[in-house]
């Protein structure tokens, strides 16, 4: 076997540490500089006891800024020169001599898009094939679904995949009977039952695709590397129809590869979990990764909402490697569909991530863990600081108005080196420029340099045009992301929670936003904007100049969030050439599949017409939609009378009066319930229909076998 | 229950047992038929002596005889399935294997089937899993220093006296007015 080109083991602690030390110091200088000259101006303002504040607000928000930057000047100059040190150059030259082992392929799911799960796992198992290494692997679908339509989809759905792949013994279904702690507590539920069959599992979100190759390649990585108990993929998002999706996942793929490289840079072994598209050695993870639960109550105590920092710190602690494959190519995931779906799901992240102020105290955890838990909070508490910063800016404006007082009477530290206040205050704005802008030039710097330059973006101009427009697109969205993110920094803080809900993704059809949605989500924002900008017009016209983009974004909010959401705004910057990404200038054969899947999969289950009950009346109508549901139920050995009570009048009740007359969660314990599926699927058929509901008839007179 | 038109009733049992057949897919209208009869004449006689159940019932449970005693003549007697998981098992089979395309006359029928439909029945089973091998993942606790302690315990102080909660909220809030007043006056 051909030596690798890295061995993590060669990598010896002072490296790392120094590599660490660069970007640290990176971020120390330039906060410094730019620390030293707000200094200088706010302290050479009156109205100084405001200043304290201010200041701790610019210096915390700067270094964030900056860390952004020397992830993003690092990673552009690692893949320049070439010498990157990443998980995927520990493999020999000869990768094919690396022996593979068992690996279980899991994806948890939710009351998702049946069609679109399924569709996104056969792409996968079918290039997992395509290997010939398609023995090692078993897929798994685990299903928490609540929504008995979308439940019995999904076991239909299964069934018809397993047969047209012939997968019987590879491809399996298990739903739980009780949702107990959500994701992690679903995965946690598959380790127990089948964790010791393999030696590795790869967890898939709802929405994951992943190439064959690279899931291959991410068993072998394992296999060189006894000490990684974790490799993380970057997923790319794709699929993106509305104007909103498409301009994520252009950002992220142009400006993706610098700032992974830059983040595999300084963390290497000691990197980050991010809840899918990744590899996990089955043995540490089952004996460190079973979380407790947290103190005090949810939201920001009780159960730990984003495992996945969580398990990584934890697998860490245990003296085990996580690394991040910034390089890897064949993981995809969609992004969500417009602003509003994007808010909802960081409403979940943000109680997630503010959860872990707990974790962040905890004992004996790496250091480099605890950076990551930091940053992971940071990202939206930030959002509350900014806020609070903009607040006490535009108070300042209107003391000084109201005062009278001149804003800098005393001479400051420019004003030694014969800099004046203005260019002063200038050359900051400007540095702060840099350092948010700048990340997007190298960016382009560097997928000019690369071989295929700016071809699978469409090409030069559309390259360039697109990120302008781009940028423009990400200050408009900013200063709304700010006051949601602010808002549910509050909230969460008061007490207030989220639930569980299904995310509606890019590709789906009924993503878009309306009108009256977008107003009843926004209409916040645009009062925010509208009272902020009448205060400045009183009381601080020349403020309001520089305030322009936040207020442009708040009070356009609306307008934005439906226009950007529409999948018409986004087919058309498709057609102009804008927006493009390499997956769709060249799709890989895993994207060309799904969307040939997506286009032509059929309902699993026959239509009768039952509207929102298709799902709950098949399983009681067709003999083999029946019969599949059955098998897969486990049957109850005994049962408290008070229990075959309540179901037999449940079932009396579909019977005479239709499933209509059933809540959801009624119809939910009906389908669990084995001996009421079997019982009530020969009355539907064989009971006099003297004594039914109507509906029976009608429904028993559509049916045909799918 | 007495029933006032039984041959009426047993009639109407019959075209409901025979349409159910269909939607399983036994494709051959004369062996719906036969197999019709045999149901109902078999309930019929049950109905003689429980006449306390209903005419439904009784021709669902011989369905789900008829059903089980065409299951063991491939599959052999149940060991560890009740009548009514064999009943779907079979069901499940027939479905999975295709036999109902392959051999249309085939499912449910007494008449002795080639060596190849046997086998294909017999092979075809729903596993939804591979073998259970459990094993233990249980949580282990993540120490959170003394800070976790105390946070705890106001929490439950907190649930306990919300009374307290609030004091303690608007109290956080006239700091922060104070601190401000500070901040403008120095």
């Amino acid at each position: 076997m051909a030596p690798p080109d890295f061995n993590p083991e060669e990598v010896t602690p002072r490296q790392l540490t120094w590599s660490r030390v660069r970007v640290l110091s990176f971020v120390v200088v330039t906060t410094g500089v730019a620390g030293l000259l707000m200094a200088d101006l706010l302290w050479g303002m009156p109205l100084a006891g405001w200043a304290v504040v201010v200041w701790c607000l610019f210096v915390v928000l700067f270094a964030l800024i900056a860390f952004g930057f020397a992830q993003a000047w690092f990673g552009y100059r690692v893949r320049r020169r070439g010498d990157d040190q990443t998980i995927d150059q520990t493999l020999p030259v000869d990768e094919e001599s690396v022996p593979m082992a068992s690996t279980a392929i899991v994806m948890p799911i939710y009351n998702e898009d049946v069609r679109r799960v399924y569709a996104g796992l056969r792409a996968t198992f079918e290039s997992v094939q395509r290997t010939g290494q398609g023995g090692w692997f078993d897929f798994f679908i685990l299903s928490d679904s609540t929504d008995p339509n979308r439940w019995v989809e999904e076991e239909m759905q299964w069934v018809e995949l397993s047969r047209e792949l012939n997968a019987r013994g590879r491809l399996f279904y298990r739903r739980r009977r009780v949702h107990v702690n959500k994701k992690a507590g679903n995965i946690a539920d598959f380790c127990r039952r089948w964790g010791r069959r393999y030696r590795y599992f790869v967890v898939l979100d709802a929405d994951s695709v992943m190439s064959g190759d690279t899931l291959v390649r991410l068993v072998r990585m394992m296999e060189v590397n006894p000490k990684a108990g974790l490799i993380q993929t970057a997923p790319q998002l794709v699929r993106g129809e509305t104007l909103f999706a498409r301009v994520l996942q252009f950002a992220a793929r142009l400006y993706g590869p610098i700032f992974r490289e830059g983040l595999n840079y300084w963390q290497q072994g000691e990197g980050n979990y991010w809840g899918h598209n990744a590899i996990i050695r089955t043995a540490p993870f089952m004996a460190h990764c079973a979380l407790p639960g947290l103190p005090g109550r949810e939201p920001l105590g009780g159960r730990i909402l984003s495992h996945d920092f969580v398990e990584a710190a934890l697998l860490r602690k245990a003296g085990w490697a996580v690394w991040l494959w910034p390089g890897a190519t064949g993981t995809y995931e969609e992004g969500p569909a417009n602003v509003i779906d994007y808010a909802k799901r960081d409403r979940r992240w943000c109680q997630g991530n503010l959860q872990h102020f707990w974790i962040l105290i905890a004992r004996k955890l790496h250091g480099v863990s605890r950076v990551h838990l930091t940053l992971g909070i940071m990202a939206y508490s930030s959002s509350l600081l900014w806020l609070l910063s903009l607040v006490l800016g535009t108070l300042l404006a209107i003391g000084f108005n109201f005062t009278g007082l001149s804003w800098l009477p005393m001479p400051g530290l420019a004003g030694a080196v014969g800099v004046g206040h203005k260019l002063q205050m200038g050359l900051l704005a400007g540095f702060t420029m840099v350092l948010l802008f700048g990340p997007k030039v190298l960016a382009v710097l560097d997928q000019l340099r690369q071989p295929e330059g700016a071809k699978p973006y469409g090409g030069k101009r559309a390259l360039v045009k697109s990120v302008l427009m781009e940028t423009l697109f990400s200050v408009l969205l900013a200063p709304v992301l700010m006051l949601f993110h602010s808002h549910f920094v509050v909230a969460i803080m008061m007490g207030r929670g989220v639930q569980w809900v299904t995310q509606r993704r890019g590709g789906d059809e009924d993503a878009t936003t309306d009108w009256s949605e977008a107003r009843s989500v926004l209409a916040g924002h645009t009062c925010t904007g509208l009272i902020w900008l009448g205060l400045l017009i009183w009381l601080a016209p020349t403020l309001m100049w520089w305030m322009a983009p936040l207020l442009i974004g708040l009070i356009g909010s609306i307008p934005f969030a439906v226009c950007s959401g529409r999948i018409g705004w986004g087919q058309a910057a498709f057609r102009r050439g804008w927006f493009l990404i390499p997956e769709e200038t060249n799709p890989p054969s895993e994207l060309r599949d799904l969307k040939r899947l997506i286009a032509h999969e059929h309902p699993a289950i026959p239509q009768v017409g039952a509207g929102a009950d298709e799902g709950f009346v098949c399983v009681l109508l067709d003999p083999y939609v029946n019969a599949v549901h059955r098998c897969l139920l486990r049957e109850r050995k005994s049962r408290a009378p008070l229990f075959h009570g309540y179901f037999a009048r449940l079932r009396e009740r579909v019977l005479t009066e239709g499933p209509q007359s059933l809540s959801a969660r009624e119809k939910a314990a009906l389908l669990a319930d084995a001996t009421s599926v079997d019982e009530l699927h020969l009355a539907v058929w064989l009971r006099q229909p003297a004594g039914m509901a109507a509906c029976w008839r009608q429904w028993l007179g559509a049916w045909s076998p799918a | 229950m007495r029933l006032r038109e039984p041959t009426t009733i047993w009639r109407d049992a019959h075209d409901r047992v025979t349409a159910y057949l269909r939607a399983s897919r036994v494709h051959d209208p004369e062996l719906c038929e036969r197999l019709g009869d045999q149901i109902v004449a078999a309930a019929r006689q049950r109905y003689e002596t429980e006449s306390n159940r209903t005419p439904g019932d009784l021709v669902a449970e011989e369905t789900r005889r008829l059903v089980e005693a065409w299951t063991t003549r491939y599959l052999g007697p149940a060991t560890d399935e009740s009548i009514a998981q064999r009943f779907a098992h079979a069901r499940a089979a027939v479905l999975l294997a295709n036999l109902t395309e392959r051999w249309p006359d085939g499912f449910l029928n007494p008449a002795e089937q080639p060596p190849e439909f046997g086998r294909r029945f017999k092979s075809t089973y729903l596993q939804s899993g591979p073998d259970l091998e459990f094993s233990n993942m249980s949580p282990r606790p993540i120490d959170l220093g003394p800070m976790s302690g105390l946070a705890d315990r106001t929490w439950k102080t907190f649930d306990k006296w919300p009374m307290l909660r609030g004091l303690a909220t608007w109290s956080a809030f006239a700091a922060a007015l104070v601190l401000a007043f500070l901040a403008l006056r120095y």
